[in-house]
């Protein structure tokens, strides 16, 4: 089921001290999308996830799951609304005194089902998530992996159309971490409906989302396709998020140096080429050699892949005739990629260093 | 000690524990649903409801501070509306159970507060009702520590019933005055004393051993 979030906004507080965690928040989540929200600590992450099951109630906005419009519930109709919405925590936030089986079996004895279609329900869910052989285990004798296992197969025991993740990997090791992201992967082709997850972690983003969307201070600053915002990431926050997962930076030996805008004698220009998909393939910088007279020098490059695509950065220098250097720009211009002119640095300085 | 002291020791053990038994049970009857109302109207809990959570409050503050032995004599009109009389084994329970509730009930909220916030957040997010809150998760997974919290109260009761023993309430408490204090009868005074504490020692032995025993973290 689709999720759409419009205009919500959260406020804490009244008068002078009041805070706003959430700023105008639209957002529109297809119908079996695994959608990421990805922020710092503080960003406003948990309350945004915990408005769409209406844990906290917006101060303003509309959360529509499929065609229900949560805000307008309360009482009766939001408890059944919510059946429909399971969620998974951080810390996992099981019943330390049932068992696995019964852990799982709460949401169904809460919706009133029979005994013994909770004793088949639950067998089915345990397979599931590959925890049959634990059923009559403790909380504390299971794993963190283990722990989340059987919190999403709670999540899942009402059959629900959209599932809340909140920072769900994030007390796991990496190696945890993936079998549970495989997992959701596996349950969101299987079962088919929607994820809607919040994180700080880049790398659970990468490895399930389709979208996603960058949120900072309460507002969101940037969306749209993983890929798009990995391989292009326009905000500095998110640029910020990316870290390590996209160096764009100049080496270290161009800090401090003045770039000019215009051409001085005996310059290098200097260029950050930001490319995705098909061009990576493309002999690019051979062609730049072979079609001018120019010596091409490169800086820094980076290159990921997601999902067997490949996007990186490539900051390079250009030395030799002014005219030349201008076709060569123009050249690279009609490609599909960001170019973007750092400026010139005289190569004196530069060999300096 | 001669066989008369021997049967009353026995018939004031005898009074002791019913004093005790049955105020303590009623003081469970009345306390843990006070305790639950206490925490669940409580400020951002499942249903806040600042006006009862401030009288029951009041009331509970109030009737904890007032002390047992004065708490007896004020109660003494209620335990004649009640059970006729204000002498004997019987009429001790009333002002045992009146004085034992609050406590109780403060000690079944403190349990309660402890279950973990994401807990009873998850049972929401599952559409749980707060009946269903309070029945399938806050009372389960407090249930240790409201064991333990029971023992407390249980062994405080042994405490006050001494003193009920002081205003005709017969039991232990009595007996180590009459005899052991009035008539200077100190190897009947430290009998009783010996007795008492054995009876402390096995409460909080068992509360110890079903508290743990209800834990369930796996180790047992």
């Amino acid at each position: 089921m689709a999720i759409s979030l419009r205009g919500l906004t959260k406020v804490y507080g009244t008068g002078a001290g009041a805070v706003k965690a959430l700023d105008d928040i639209t957002l529109e989540i297809p119908d079996g999308a695994i959608f990421g929200i990805i922020g710092q600590s503080g960003a406003g992450k948990s309350t945004l996830i915990r408005c769409v099951n209406l844990l906290e109630r917006p101060s303003a906005g509309t959360v529509k799951v499929g065609e229900v419009d949560f805000t307008s519930l309360s009482g009766e109709a939001l408890r059944q609304a919510r059946k429909k919405v399971g969620m998974i925590f951080q810390s996992f936030n099981l019943l330390s005194r049932r068992t696995v089986f019964g852990n799982v079996a709460l949401p169904l004895e809460l919706a009133g089902w029979p005994k013994e279609d909770i004793r088949c329900r639950v067998a089915e869910l345990l397979a599931l998530v590959g925890l049959e052989e634990r059923r009559n285990h403790y909380p504390s004798q299971l794993s963190g992996g283990q722990k989340q296992r059987v919190g999403i197969a709670r999540a899942l025991a009402n059959n629900p159309e959209v599932l809340l993740s909140d920072e769900a990997t994030s007390a796991l090791d990496p190696g945890t971490t993936r079998s549970i992201l495989a997992l959701l992967r596996d349950i969101n082709e299987k079962l088919g409906f929607t994820i809607l997850l919040i994180t700080h972690e880049m790398q659970v983003v990468k490895e399930i989302c389709h979208g996603v969307a960058v949120l900072e201070k309460g507002r969101i600053v940037e969306q749209g396709p993983v890929f798009d915002i990995f391989a292009d990431p326009k905000e500095r926050a998110t640029r910020d998020m990316l870290g390590q997962d996209l160096d764009a930076e100049l080496p270290e030996s161009f800090a401090g140096l003045d770039f000019s805008r215009e051409p001085l004698p005996g310059s290098d220009l200097v260029l950050r080429l930001r490319f995705f998909g098909d061009i990576a393939a493309e002999p690019v910088m051979c062609d730049l050699i072979r079609r001018f007279d120019l010596d091409v020098n490169i800086l820094t490059a980076h290159i990921d892949h997601l999902r067997n695509m490949p996007y990186g950065t490539l900051v390079i220098g250009l030395s030799g005739e002014e005219r030349q250097r201008q076709a060569a720009l123009k050249a690279l211009r009609a490609l599909d990629l960001r170019v973007e002119v750092v400026g010139y640095v005289a190569k004196a300085l530069r060999r300096a260093m | 000690m001669s066989q008369k002291l021997f049967a009353v020791l026995c018939s004031s053990f005898a009074d002791t524990l019913c004093m005790v038994g049955v105020s303590s049970a009623l003081a469970f009857l009345f306390g843990l649903p006070l305790g639950v109302v206490l925490l669940v109207t409580g400020k951002g809990h499942i249903l806040e409801n600042r006006a009862v959570n401030g009288l029951l409050g009041s009331i509970v503050n109030a009737a904890r501070s007032t002390p047992f032995i004065i708490l007896l004599v004020l109660l003494l009109p209620v335990t004649r509306m009640v059970v006729g009389t204000t002498i004997g084994t019987v009429a001790a329970i009333v002002p045992l159970a009146i004085a034992a509730t609050p406590f109780v009930g403060r000690v079944v909220e403190g349990a309660l507060r402890e279950v973990d916030g994401g807990v009873i957040e998850a049972a929401l997010a599952m559409g749980a009702t707060p009946w269903q809150v309070i029945r399938k998760v806050l009372l389960p997974e407090a249930l240790p520590a409201i064991v333990g919290g029971l023992t407390l109260s249980v062994i405080n009761l042994i405490g006050y019933s001494a003193m009920a023993g002081a205003i005709g309430g017969g039991g232990l408490g009595d007996l180590a005055i009459r005899y052991g204090y009035q008539r200077f009868r100190l190897d009947v005074m430290l009998v009783t004393v010996a007795v008492l504490i054995a009876l402390v020692h096995l409460c909080q032995a068992t509360g110890d051993l079903l508290a743990r025993r209800l834990r369930r973290d796996g180790k047992n």
